[in-house]
């Protein structure tokens, strides 16, 4: 199964991936209602991409109180039955990752949907801070590089 | 009102209030925005001869169409004001996250006028704007007073632009710093910020910026995004950023070296961005959406300078706080610089007064007791780390060279006017004019003093002999030595310097590596706007805003006469004798009379012919010159 996965010794926090996920799903531009978010501490020059982990048991879709979330088996993502939803913000609250949040004219729950397998942010990093592969990579990455005492593409021990 | 905020927000420190209303399109359609609309509202609303410290003078932030889009380094924002260094037009930019974040709360400009009674900063939350006191801000510098605010304010995502010690002790070259260390640090827009008693603008925006043509819009940028990664400079922009610099200029014998007496450094390779990658470099980092990350975070390892973290630095203060100052230690050039950002002080300006100080010291007109007893002697590191406090602080020696070196120079008097190395008042960048005539004529004819970005003409690097002649019809205009054609040069790289810096787009990939054409740049506007620009309709944008401003400052009193670089570039020949550049001056004139004819100008005197202006919509400039009995009359010698 693939997923987004994040190598934050790499980003350089420009948050081209932001713009291009409300791009994509707004048809607008902005930053607020992007399902992937850069935390930057300028300081010291900390760059993290967050991004959803898509749970196979999802904190959101057990946390929303009139079903209006649920799991997509087959594309492995979240879907917000916009009917059905109320604005609680429940899931906001319950993601472990603080990466559901809600759009900010709509109320809806920002969640990610892997731009139908292809997804956008991917497609414009220019570092490869985000990339969209199979599970388990970068713990392989980091195995290796702990083992070897080498160097990983996909950054440090303990990164 | 696609590709745009929506609307211009007007705050009064004096009386508290504030004010938005909707973006002129009209003006827009004219003037596009940042720098552009900027310079138009500066000339509406700012008089002649307004002191660039009084209560009258406005405080202009603004960004472009490009700005917060999928364009790659779209995030910079404008700050205008009239010049409390130069008296003339004041004016810079920078990129990082600010501007963006401004358009994302709905303002293409934010115009501050008057003075508060004590220090406040400004808090945008969207369509919510309040000053608040900033008592306990003043006297921190700009990472201090930055960190403080997103604390105070609670939200890492807040974007703020701050000033340092440096504008608020009056030093007359202090700039308005965003993210920490992107520098709108030319011509003192700093300085007008602390005399305003405004610390800071914090600004938050959650809105989307609507587009006329989403898909368009994407499928230019992916098509951008393939001709910058394919781009023969792209590895080494993303390795070294400008500092690439340092080792090319080096090379061709045009490197600022001690004041401009040699265009070679024998440090050069310990100072380079060679040896930042190697020593000090973490990772690269970018400005707002930008596909070339240039800018690089480092992390200084060195016992002196304990906890030295910083974020790039680009070319002009390296070779700044190195070559230019005689200083072949790395930690402390960087060291130098990081000092500048905290105070908040324009680098080039900054490394140019020490360096000034310094050849005035060698050449036995200045002595050690003007210089508060400091031993002014080439690369002396204790030297110029004291200097720089002294000059933040303003305090002995210091408080002389924080009005810049013009004003400096005609207070020491003795010859050393000749020395300072200013057009109109602003400093001269860190390469030597007379490696690069096309850059000599950019720096003499600029509209806010000596500097390179505003024409930026790279071309006369290129050696292609064959694309002088398809641009141009000359062949020199290839070859940065030659002379012919570099008024046309110089007039094309104007007008693209202009556009950049009015769509809020970075002159590295617009100017430097040309990613778009005219036809290219009115295609992706359009998407963003939804209106039929043609390219040459955007490239008479970026002459009306050339024009607009050399009527700025033709106001102010400016004629060919201050088109005029310091006597070093006119008459002493460029060293060391064994350079691909030596024995090279700067013969001015001829290029001054071809750019003049370029532009329509009157050849004489430099000023806007009345035809020129009204060509390009700006009769109401023409106007108000010819009140000042400024305007000139004859016909616009290019028709």
């Amino acid at each position: 199964m693939k997923r987004i996965l994040t190598r934050k010794e790499v980003c350089s926090g420009c948050r081209a991936c932001e713009v291009a996920c409300v791009a994509r799903h707004d048809g607008r531009f902005g930053t607020a209602m992007a399902r992937i978010k850069v935390t930057k501490i300028e300081p010291v020059g900390l760059d993290v991409p967050n991004v959803c982990r898509l749970c196979q048991r999802p904190a959101c879709v057990a946390a929303c109180p009139t079903e209006a979330l649920y799991r997509d088996e087959i594309m492995s993502v979240v879907r917000v039955k916009a009917m059905d939803c109320i604005g609680c913000s429940a899931c906001v609250d319950e993601c472990p990752f603080g990466m559901v949040m809600l759009h900010p004219e709509t109320d809806l729950p920002l969640v990610c949907d892997l731009c139908d397998g292809d997804p956008v942010c991917v497609k414009r990093c220019a570092t490869g801070a985000i990339i969209y592969t199979d599970k388990g990579v970068i713990a392989r990455e980091k195995r290796h590089y702990c083992a070897t005492g080498g160097k990983s593409d996909y950054g440090g021990a303990g990164a | 009102m696609n590709g745009y905020g929506g609307s211009i927000l007007r705050v009064n420190l004096s009386d508290g209030s504030i004010h938005r209303h909707a973006t002129e399109e009209n003006l827009a359609r004219l003037f596009l925005g940042g720098r552009g609309l900027n310079v138009k509202r500066l000339w509406d609303e700012v008089p002649a001869h307004t002191d660039g410290l009084s209560p009258e003078n406005k405080l202009i932030f603004g960004v472009g169409p490009l700005v917060g889009t999928l364009f790659p380094g779209g995030a910079r924002f404008n700050v205008t004001a009239m010049s409390p260094q130069t008296g003339i037009l004041g004016d810079s930019n920078a990129g990082g996250f600010f501007g963006p974040e401004c358009k994302f709360a709905g303002y293409d400009q934010i115009i501050i006028e008057d003075r508060a009674e004590h220090p406040v900063y400004l808090w945008i939350r969207g369509a919510e704007a309040e000053l608040r006191d900033a008592r306990d801000l003043w006297g921190r510098d700009v990472w201090e007073t930055t960190e403080a605010i997103l604390e105070e304010l609670g939200d890492r995502d807040i974007q703020v632009a701050a000033i340092g010690q440096g504008a608020e002790n009056g030093v007359r070259f202090a700039g308005v710093f965003a993210n920490l260390v992107r520098a709108a640090a030319r011509t003192g827009m700093g300085t007008v910020m602390a005399s305003k008693n405004l610390k800071a603008v914090a600004v938050r925006g959650t809105q989307l910026v609507p587009v006329a043509d989403i898909a368009r819009f994407t499928e230019m940028i992916e098509r951008l995004d393939e001709i910058i990664y394919n781009h023969a400079e792209y590895d080494i922009r993303v390795r070294l950023g400008t500092t690439k610099l340092i080792t090319a200029l080096n090379k061709i014998g045009g490197i600022a070296t001690r004041h401009f007496q040699t265009g070679q450094f024998e440090y050069a390779d310990q100072v380079s961005g060679e040896a930042i990658e190697a020593q000090y470099k973490i990772k690269s980092k970018a400005c707002f959406a930008c596909t070339i990350p240039c800018s690089r975070f480092l992390v200084v390892n060195d016992p002196r300078f304990p906890d030295l973290r910083l974020e790039g630095p680009e070319y002009e203060p390296l070779a700044g706080f190195t070559s230019r100052i005689g200083n072949g230690d790395l930690a402390l050039g960087l060291k130098c610089i990081d000092m500048a950002n905290r105070y908040g002080l324009d680098a080039i300006a900054l490394s140019e007064c020490i360096a000034w100080a310094m050849e005035c010291y060698q050449r036995g007109i200045l002595s050690r007791e003007e210089a508060d007893g400091l031993d002014l002697t080439w690369g002396n590191g204790e030297t110029i780390l004291t200097l720089i406090e002294k000059i933040a602080q303003r305090q002995g020696f210091g408080d002389l060279l924080a009005d810049g070196v013009k004003k400096a120079a005609e207070h020491i008097g003795r010859g050393s006017e000749e020395l300072a190395m200013h057009g109109k008042g602003l400093e001269v960048f860190q390469a030597d004019p007379r490696s690069i005539k096309a850059y000599a004529l950019g720096n003499a004819v600029a509209s806010r003093g000596a500097d390179h970005l505003r024409s930026e003409p790279w071309f006369e690097f290129s050696e292609d002999p064959e694309e002088g002649i398809r641009r141009y019809g000359i062949p020199e205009t290839a070859f940065r030595l030659e002379y012919k054609g570099k008024g046309l040069v110089v007039k094309h790289f104007e007008e693209m310097a202009a556009i950049a810096d009015a769509t809020g787009v970075c002159k590295n990939t617009y100017n430097n590596m040309e990613v778009l054409n005219w036809e290219e740049t009115a295609e992706l506007l359009n998407a963003a706007t939804g209106w039929e620009l043609s390219g040459e309709d955007v490239r008479r944008i970026g002459e009306r805003i050339v024009n607009l401003e050399r009527a700025f400052i033709a106001r102010e009193g400016i004629t060919r006469a201050d088109d005029i670089l310091p006597r070093r570039f006119l008459k002493e020949s460029l060293g060391p004798p064994t350079s691909p550049s030596a024995g090279a001056v700067v013969e001015l004139d001829t290029m001054l009379d071809e750019y003049y004819r370029a532009r329509g100008w009157d050849v004489e005197t430099g000023l806007p012919t009345r035809a020129k202006l009204e060509e390009l919509g700006l009769s109401d400039a023409a106007e108000k010159l010819a009140e000042r009995s400024i305007a000139n009359e004859k016909e616009n010698p290019a028709q």
